[in-house]
């Protein structure tokens, strides 16, 4: 009682001020995912209508004082607003689904790894090792030209490519937490390994883990950029942030919004997910919770 | 440890039973690490047993393979460097060394509870309090829900928590590290266990909780007619709450016999060392500390024949030899070929 009289709390800023950057985030992730869903319907032109006459038009164009292409025209005269909101869909589902599935299969056998150890360490780790040694694109230009052009191929290969940095790290979690007393606690009331690793190294490995996927789904979506650039990810027919980029790589000196607005699209979703990626860890961490 | 008290030490003292009434029986126990190729041996010829209900100390300094024991005990030597290379662990007769990892995991939490250095490190610190109690008792005993819960409540209780069912909801950094260990001991006890391994059980507290946890653990063994061997590097702790001690000296047993004969009259100079290192009351207070010289000698390094042979003050030629652990009088045993011809203790160097 003392001590509250003493020294009244500061004041605290309020709610909406402490978490501005999570509302912003989190205001355009969701706008982000509802034009995603929503394209069909909110897009001013069809994103692939072509249009000769019409082309490297800058943002704010109007015609008879009608705004026509806010973020202005690509060489083909295709909208540049319209591809974003198109090519949103491609690149959120790229991003979030390749990081889920190699997020999962590398964690998995990362802590199998490193709580096993011996032998089974040994070999999973080789792997690991050997696909690493590969440059990442051969070896996905290699198994894209195999498996063909496609979402669903894009998205394995970007899976099988990217699990090793998972295990990686969940191994080094798992090494560090099966010698932790409490895992050892655990064993000593009978916990059998499922459990062990699911209810004590698993969430406490947690952490580092969601940091590498959070920077991981703007990887993801310039690797698929990437591959699509170079004719083996998706077809040209079909719009992402990623292609967009590429192709209006080579009018950045006449036509800066062709590559500028994807761009911005993509770090604008980058920053929002690791914002909220940040509030996540530190909700997942009692120790963080209550202050 | 202030003022001994004798009533905990003699008439609530379990009958006498013989060996063969012993629930936990450890016979020439090895464990060894792998340390550059070389399997270096951490514990070595290690025997000691427990009857049911009795608690015995296993004492010793850092190093000197008591919670390696323990860890041989419960199958949970640190894998791949550290393996059980010999010896038996005897559960009533039953070898646990030859037990399948399954029955070994029946056996861990069920039969035989642990207690740990460390409690705030021990609890893991991403579960409530409830979950963690709720442990053993979904292994061991398939209790689950409402009937996990009232039982964690209970065992919060029996172990002196205030307002239990409120601290089920809480985290391990929200206890006090006494606290924590009391959690430590309603879980190890939580499926009533034949024996408790206490590995250390106060070293990370300060003094006045070490006196209530280790009373409360005495107060909640006894309830349950739970054995326990207790770990420590604190001779105090143990003249008040074991029955019989095993002093351990690099990774060999090197005495063990009664509780109060050892301390009358310790017979290797190594517990003797240590017993005149413990500050009396009623020794001059000016007088200086005696010490044991020197260190201990590392695992990979132990020196011929008896290894506490270069630190001895009684030392001969002699001492180069093996020394094994021999039987001096009933119950007392002896690694120290000199033993017979050492003066008689008197307390005092």
């Amino acid at each position: 009682m003392t001590a509250a009289d003493l020294e009244p709390a500061p004041r605290q800023s309020p709610w909406v001020v402490r978490h501005l950057a999570h509302l912003l985030a989190g205001a355009f992730l969701t706008v982000a995912i509802l034009s995603a869903l929503l394209a069909r319907w909110l897009v001013p032109y069809d994103p692939l209508m072509t249009d000769v006459l019409s082309n490297l038009l800058p943002p704010g164009t109007s015609f008879d004082g009608q705004p026509a292409y806010v973020l202005g025209t690509d060489m083909l005269g295709r909208d540049v607003l319209s591809g974003i909101i198109y090519g949103s869909r491609i690149s959120l589902i790229v991003g979030f689904a390749t990081v889920v599935g190699a997020g999962v299969v590398g964690t998995a056998i990362g802590i199998i790894s490193g709580y096993h150890k011996g032998w089974l360490d040994e070999v999973l780790m080789r792997l690991v090792d050997i696909q690493l040694a590969f440059p990442f694109i051969l070896l996905a230009i290699l198994m894209m030209y195999v498996l063909g052009q496609g979402l669903f191929n894009v998205i394995l290969v970007l899976i099988i490519t990217t699990w090793p940095i998972y295990a990686r790290v969940a191994r080094a979690e798992a090494l560090r937490l099966s010698t932790s007393e409490y895992v050892t606690a655990a064993r000593a009331l009978g916990a059998g390994t499922p459990r062990i690793l699911l209810r004590h190294i698993l969430p406490n490995a947690m952490t580092p883990l969601i940091v590498v996927a959070a920077f991981s789904v703007p990887q993801m979506i310039i690797y698929e950029a990437a591959l699509s650039f170079l004719g083996v990810g998706l077809p040209s027919s079909e719009l992402s942030w990623g292609t967009m980029l590429a192709t209006g790589r080579d009018y950045l000196t006449q036509a800066w919004w062709i590559a500028t607005f994807p761009g911005i699209a993509i770090v604008c979703t980058i920053l929002s997910i690791n914002v909220l990626s940040e509030a996540l860890r530190q909700n997942l961490d009692p120790n963080l919770r209550n202050q | 440890m202030v003022q001994p008290q004798t009533k905990v030490m003699d008439e609530t003292a379990p009958p006498q039973a013989s060996r063969e009434g012993a629930v936990l029986e450890v016979k020439g126990l090895r464990t060894v690490f792998r340390q550059r190729g070389v399997d270096v041996s951490v514990v070595n010829d290690v025997n000691f047993d427990i009857r049911a209900g009795e608690t015995v100390a296993l004492v010793g300094e850092s190093g000197s393979g008591k919670s390696v024991s323990a860890l041989s005990v419960m199958r949970l030597v640190p894998s791949p460097k550290g393996r059980i290379a010999g010896g038996q662990v005897l559960l009533d007769g039953e070898d646990l060394l030859r037990l399948d990892e399954p029955a070994m995991r029946g056996i861990r939490g069920k039969t035989i509870g642990m207690v740990f250095q460390e409690p705030m490190t021990s609890l893991n610190p991403i579960h409530t309090i409830g979950r963690q109690l709720g442990e053993g008792l979904r292994i061991h005993l398939g209790l689950t829900g409402k009937a996990a819960r009232e039982r964690s409540i209970e065992l919060l209780d029996s172990v002196g928590i205030p307002r239990p069912a409120e601290r089920l909801h809480a985290y391990p950094h929200q206890l006090s590290g006494g606290m924590c260990q009391r959690v430590m001991i309603a879980i190890a006890l939580s499926c009533e266990p034949r024996i408790l391994l206490a590995d250390e059980p106060t070293t990370a507290l300060d003094v006045t909780t070490q006196a209530q946890i280790l009373e409360l653990m005495d107060a909640r063994a006894r309830a349950l007619g739970t054995a326990t061997l207790l770990i420590t590097h604190d001779l105090g702790i143990v003249a008040r709450y074991a029955s019989r001690v095993n002093v351990m000296y690099a990774g060999r047993i090197v005495e063990q016999g009664e509780a109060r004969q050892l301390y009358d009259n310790p017979r290797h100079p190594y517990t003797r060392g240590l017993l005149e290192s413990v500050p009396r009351l009623d020794r001059p207070r000016r007088q200086e500390l005696p010490a044991i010289e020197g260190l201990p000698p590392s695992p990979g390094s132990l020196p011929q024949g008896c290894p506490f042979q270069p630190r001895c003050p009684f030392r001969q030629e002699i001492c180069g030899q093996p020394q094994a652990l021999r039987e001096i009088s009933p119950g007392r045993r002896v690694a120290c070929i000199r033993a017979d011809e050492l003066s008689p203790f008197d307390g005092a160097a």
